[in-house]
């Protein structure tokens, strides 16, 4: 017997002592009740209670309601204190409870009262109507066999009503008696705030957020089935519980509720029994999923970085307060839809908003990823942000994303200031590129918008009419990689200069890269070519073979005389190859960005430039270059830097000379040297000097005759398939160019 | 300067004469190349040109040649043929290997 046993759970007393000048009175009563749950009060029986003042109190034990002392207590002397009892649930007259005094610690005076009411459930305790101090009832025993309440001190309701342990009813019902029948049972142990219909309970739901909804069914304005529904729309209160009352009885009362979305039912009439415990197991589950949401919500907040959950339309569901901070966009205009107003003006800045549509459009359509893109603060302010995606499917909500966002304007502007100071050491250590006829070169850095990187090439004109060709590819790519690139380029040239040799050349440039922080395993391509004969000599120091690509598809590798990267060896000695580049013949030489890809061999990449390479074979070296430049890259651009040189042998042939007939001996001699290297039949040689002279022949006419001292100007160019022999008088009016195939 | 070329002729069989050219016809020279048809050509007998030592010859030679066409016979490696097929000398053109 917890309430009567061997100690009262309020007064560490056991109940006999605490109530020993009454025991003989109401000990077997109180057994009985206890344990045949039969009612013990009757009208006419007079209960001797024995009261105190509240005089002496011990500390700690609150004010309670206090009968006087030594005077037989009737049932209303009780209802007088307490108001009567609930009419409706209690038979009338009240058989079922009876009020007993509570002695204080240490035994002497009582305290409080103690008021037993015992039914085949547990029934509501009487309030004190006064609304004085410590009136809250406090079951102790709440089992189906007896309700045992004390009356004694408890903190007042206003504190209740601030405690957020205590859990929270919203009671919707339009029937005045229901909500002070139904406030009655829930107000010991719970915070109730009573409106009268369904609107009201709406806005109420919204802003006190409570743990449990009690609705009538039938309700002015906005019935109890119209609240479900309207709840359950609204992401806030969706998983809000719901328990529904109504008067309609039958299954498809309770499926209609059911069905709207309610969490539980319960048909007019009910017993308080049945109510509380519905309540009890609703506000349990509602604490749990509260407790889960305020976890993940904690969670959440306490990111550093920007969170944000976004639908598969790509609308923004919902943020953390960083996002707030970062975009100046709070949770209170969710859900954001597209386009987002942190992105950029469409009108004002385009390629901002592009980027930011672009990364929008990424996040709707892809699993995961990352994006770099401009954003604009709600107070106007540009920011760049890297963000982070992830896909999630939920059994719930379908696909979501998932994310973050990191304020990288430093960054950006960091690097801005780098690419600045970095196209300034471009420039120096470059210089201005002027290629020898027949190369064309392309060079792309990893870092965008650096535009230098740690690759790099070079085309060095010597003095015995040679030319020499360097690909190099310091590790990294980033400013640092840049600075060495610089140096190690720089050495190259005298060494070419002073000793036209790849394997010397090298052989030096290993000695060099040991000497330079951060240039060991460097890798370089070197060649020199005899323009004239297409003959080359080469060396490579670890660096991806070069590519010719025959005029009949053919491909050679340059794969010889190949050997470790700068400074992995210094004691090794360089071989150098030859090869004659056939006439008509591609020579791309290139670093690995542009070859290497994740997932692909670069036995593959390689085959795959050469045959971009043979493909391009009728077109200019400038298409070529871009065309390598644009459609071997990687969907998302080259991560790697990338520098290519493509040289076409022979060279177009350029000559200027004076529109004179004694100059048609020498260049016709000059032309047919010219077309000799390019590896065509006699036939079409000689068809090529005809027309080429008659077209000289007839320029030098007019030249004469309209512009003494005029020069003509021949331009003779080959393709894989293709010669184009072009002859203009200067400066007289272009003769059209005229093709053979 | 004009570009070489090196004229001479002789009795050939039959009595016709031979013409013969070494070096490149263009229009810087064609003058002379016409001289020593017509010299060549004047007694109205037959007339063999030959020009398998020529390796260059364009519309200036072939304007030179035309006039005679009639009555000349051509002798010409395969360079100058695509030439003078087109100008219509291949009838009277023989094409021997080149030297």
């Amino acid at each position: 017997m917890p309430l009567l046993g061997d100690k009262h759970p309020a007064l560490g007393l056991p109940g006999q002592q605490v109530w020993s000048e009454i025991w003989d009175t109401i000990g077997p009563m109180l057994h009985s009740v206890l344990s045949t749950g039969q009612a013990t009060w009757s009208e006419d029986l007079l209960l001797p209670l024995a009261t105190s003042s509240t005089a002496d109190l011990s500390p700690g034990w609150p004010v309670g309601h206090v009968l006087r002392t030594g005077q037989p207590v009737t049932l209303t002397d009780v209802t007088d204190r307490f108001g009567p009892l609930p009419s409706g649930d209690w038979p009338d007259p009240p058989t079922e409870a009876m009020v007993l005094p509570l002695q204080g610690d240490g035994g002497g005076a009582p305290v409080g009262v103690i008021v037993l009411a015992a039914s085949a459930g547990p029934r509501p305790i009487p309030t004190c109507k006064r609304r004085c101090a410590g009136c809250l009832p406090r079951t102790t025993r709440g089992s189906a066999d007896v309700a045992a309440s004390v009356l004694v001190s408890a903190p007042a309701r206003t504190r209740v009503a601030h405690d957020p342990g205590v859990p929270h009813i919203l009671l919707a019902d339009d029937n005045a008696d229901m909500r002070e029948y139904l406030q009655r049972l829930l107000l010991p142990r719970y915070q109730v705030t009573t409106v009268t219909d369904g609107l009201a309970a709406l806005d109420a739901a919204r802003s006190l957020r409570p743990d449990l909804v009690i609705s009538d069914v039938m309700m002015p304005r906005l019935d109890g089935i119209g609240l479900v529904n309207t709840l359950r729309a609204d992401p806030r209160t969706a998983d809000l519980p719901v328990l529904l009352l109504s008067a309609r009885a039958g299954q498809d009362a309770a499926i209609e509720g059911l069905d709207a979305g309610a969490d539980d039912y319960l048909v007019k009439p009910f017993s308080a029994a049945e109510l509380l415990a519905r309540v009890r197991a609703s506000v349990q589950l509602s604490r749990m999923r509260g407790q889960h949401a305020r976890w993940r919500a904690a969670l959440i907040e306490s990111l550093h970085e920007a969170f944000f959950v976004c639908g598969s339309s790509g609308d923004v569901l919902e943020i953390n307060s960083a996002f707030a901070d970062m975009l100046g966009y709070d949770a209170g205009g969710l859900p954001y839809r597209a386009p987002h107003p942190w992105w950029p003006d469409a009108e004002s800045d385009p390629d901002a908003f592009r980027m930011a549509e672009g990364a929008y459009l990424t996040i709707r359509d892809q699993h995961a990823g990352s994006f770099t893109v401009p954003f604009t603060h709600s107070d106007g302010h540009r920011l760049w942000v890297t963000g982070v995606f992830n896909e999630v499917v939920d059994q719930e909500n379908g696909r979501v994303v998932v994310g973050t966002l990191r304020d990288v304007t430093a960054e950006h502007d960091a690097r801005q200031q780098d690419s600045e100071t970095a196209l300034i050491l471009q420039r120096a250590i470059l210089g201005p590129v002027q290629l020898p006829a027949g190369f064309s070169a392309r060079y792309e850095p990893a870092t965008r918008p650096l535009e230098v990187g740690g690759d790099w090439h070079d085309i060095v004109g010597l003095p015995d009419g040679r030319i020499a060709i360097v690909v190099g590819d310091c590790v990294g790519h980033d400013l640092g990689a840049a600075t060495v690139m610089g140096q190690l380029r720089s050495a190259c040239r005298p060494l070419l200069l002073q000793d036209a040799s790849p394997g010397r050349m090298l052989a030096a440039m290993d000695k060099f890269a040991a000497s330079v922080p951060e240039a060991e395993f460097t890798t370089m391509f070197c060649a020199i070519l005899d323009p004239a004969s297409g003959q080359l000599t080469y060396s490579a120091a670890g660096h991806p073979p070069g590519i010719a690509a025959h005029p009949d598809g053919a491909i050679d590798l340059l794969d010889r005389a190949r050997s470790y990267p700068l400074a992995a060896s210094l004691h090794a000695e360089r071989d150098e190859a030859s090869y004659a580049l056939p006439p008509r013949s591609t020579l791309l030489l290139y670093t690995d960005g542009l070859v290497e890809r994740r997932g692909r061999s670069l036995t593959d990449g390689i085959v795959e430039a050469g045959a971009a390479v043979v493909s391009g074979g009728e077109d200019s070296l400038e298409d070529l270059a871009n065309q390598l430049m644009t459609h071997l890259a990687p969907p998302g651009g080259y991560g790697d830097d990338v520098a290519i040189v493509l040289y076409r042998h022979p060279a177009p042939l350029d000559l200027s000379f004076p529109a004179d007939t004694r100059q048609l001996r020498p260049v016709r001699a000059q032309l047919r040297g010219w077309l000799d290297s390019c590896g065509l039949s006699t036939r079409l040689v000689q068809d090529a000097l005809v027309a080429a002279g008659e077209a000289v022949a007839n320029a030098v006419e007019h030249g004469h005759r309209d512009h003494p001292g005029g020069q003509i100007q021949l331009r003779a160019a080959v393709t894989a398939n293709r010669l184009c022999l072009t002859i203009a008088s200067r400066p007289a009016r272009p003769a059209p160019p005229s093709r053979w195939t | 300067m004009t570009t070489p070329l090196e004229l001479s002729s002789g009795h050939g069989d039959n009595e016709s004469i031979v013409l013969t050219a070494a070096g490149e016809i263009d229009m810087s020279n064609v003058a002379r190349f016409r001289d020593a048809l017509s010299q060549a050509g004047a007694d109205g007998t037959g007339l063999i040109v030959d020009l398998t030592k020529v390796d260059y010859l364009d519309s200036a030679g072939l304007t030179a040649l035309l006039p005679y066409a009639p009555r000349i016979r051509i002798i010409a490696t395969a360079v100058l043929a695509p030439v003078l097929a087109i100008s219509g000398l291949d009838p009277v053109t023989t094409v021997v290997t080149g030297p």
